[in-house]
């Protein structure tokens, strides 16, 4: 495992721990390569861990085979289910040789009854990954509904947009259903500049056929 | 006036025992927020948890033309704060009490205090906090992927494709 020191180093799973916890942490994880192609779990598969991307890139595919996500070294996959054990509902495939560290879910489990320093740090560092994801989530889809709640006042149907006994975060906008192409386009550059970008052309608006899911073997 | 919040009930105290529990409460504190005043925002009690015990607390967006818009209000039971305690970032909104309101804080300094003093309770409640982010984490991506693939109209395609790429443009910007 020192060889890939350098390489944990650079992760945020990693980052402010000592080297020799480093390496103590990284004994307890599973080291795997993948190439390009190659599936690293399907939708629906049982959650048996998590990874982190040491090199290299996954691309997350939803259940109806569009990429969602890119996630780049430094990245990791699946955190969530550590906890809740439910199954993925996409699809993640390597998009190049790609290294992974792997964070098998029962031996994470033992880390949290257990007393073992190394494995408390261990269930900390992911617990403070998975709050930085959900941070990033919580920061774009904060924006997003305002965005939304400010549109709908505009036209004064601010309070069926806001129920008050529901999460903000967990309301998403939708445009008009039926709506033509000119009104989808209004849609979209209406929500991009009220979440504060500027230039839609940058983002890539796929709508064409669905995203064909490889199959590979699961190393 | 309505009977405060047990903290007892919360979920992220789940699996404590009495010990634990009064560890808990000496690493915390209670505070009481006037109408109208700021329990948090940008960089005020940024590394902070809360769990509201009575009131409401309305949470505000401020949009890139400068008007604030109340994007959601949380009521007595509810818990907030359990990302920002741990990246200590600055606040994403701003949250204001909705009347006189009492909540439970737990702060980063709190939390080192737990550490030392109930390394168990630490641990339960970093597990806790850590399920409850899974959850909510999990709706949220379970909420993206029904707009893209839930049905087949082109309209709510269209909806989840560029909830994903603003999704990912946003969270890019972080």
């Amino acid at each position: 495992m020192s060889d890939f020191l350098p390489y944990f180093r650079t992760l945020p799973l990693f980052t402010g721990v000592p080297d020799d916890a480093i390496l103590a942490i990284a004994q307890r994880l599973t080291r795997r390569r993948l190439m390009a192609g190659q599936t690293l779990y399907h939708s629906g598969d049982p959650l048996r861990a998590a990874w982190f991307v040491i090199k290299g890139s996954i691309e997350i595919l939803s259940a109806g085979g569009r990429q969602v996500l890119v996630v780049p070294a430094g990245g990791a996959i699946c955190l969530a289910g550590l906890f809740t054990g439910h199954p993925p509902d996409m699809t993640s495939i390597a998009m190049d040789e790609t290294w992974l560290l792997e964070l098998d879910r029962d031996l994470f489990l033992q880390a949290c009854e257990g007393t073992d320093p190394f494995g408390r740090l261990l269930v900390e560092r992911v617990v403070m990954m998975l709050a930085h994801q959900l941070r990033r989530f919580d920061s774009a889809l904060l924006r997003l509904e305002a965005s939304a709640v400010a549109k709908a006042r505009k036209k004064g149907r601010a309070a069926e947009c806001v129920p008050e006994d529901k999460p903000a975060q967990e309301k998403l906008h939708r445009p008009p259903p039926n709506a033509t192409d000119a009104e989808l386009m209004e849609w979209a550059a209406e929500m991009a500049k009220r979440s504060g970008i500027d230039d839609l052309d940058k983002i890539k608006v796929v709508q064409g056929p669905e995203i064909p899911i490889r199959r590979g073997p699961i190393s | 006036m309505a009977r405060e919040f047990d903290l007892r009930d919360a979920q992220v105290f789940a699996g404590m025992t009495e010990e634990e529990l009064g560890a808990l409460a000496r690493a915390g504190h209670r505070e009481v927020f006037q109408p109208g005043e700021a329990v948090f925002s940008g960089k005020m009690r940024a590394r902070a948890f809360f769990i509201v015990g009575s009131g409401g607390v309305d949470v505000t967006v401020r949009q890139p033309d400068g008007r604030s818009v109340v994007v959601a209000t949380l009521h007595p039971g509810t818990s907030f704060g359990e990302a920002a305690m741990f990246d200590g970032q600055p606040r994403n909104a701003v949250g204001s009490a909705r009347g006189t309101t009492a909540c439970w804080v737990l702060d980063a300094d709190g939390l080192d205090r737990l550490r030392h003093e109930s390394p168990t309770a630490a641990t339960k409640l970093m597990i806790n906090l850590g399920r409850s982010m899974a959850e909510r984490l999990e709706r949220i991506v379970a909420q993206v992927n029904e707009s893209a693939d839930g049905d087949d109209t082109r309209s709510s395609r269209f909806a989840g494709v560029m909830s994903w790429k603003l999704l990912d443009r946003l969270m890019g910007k972080h």
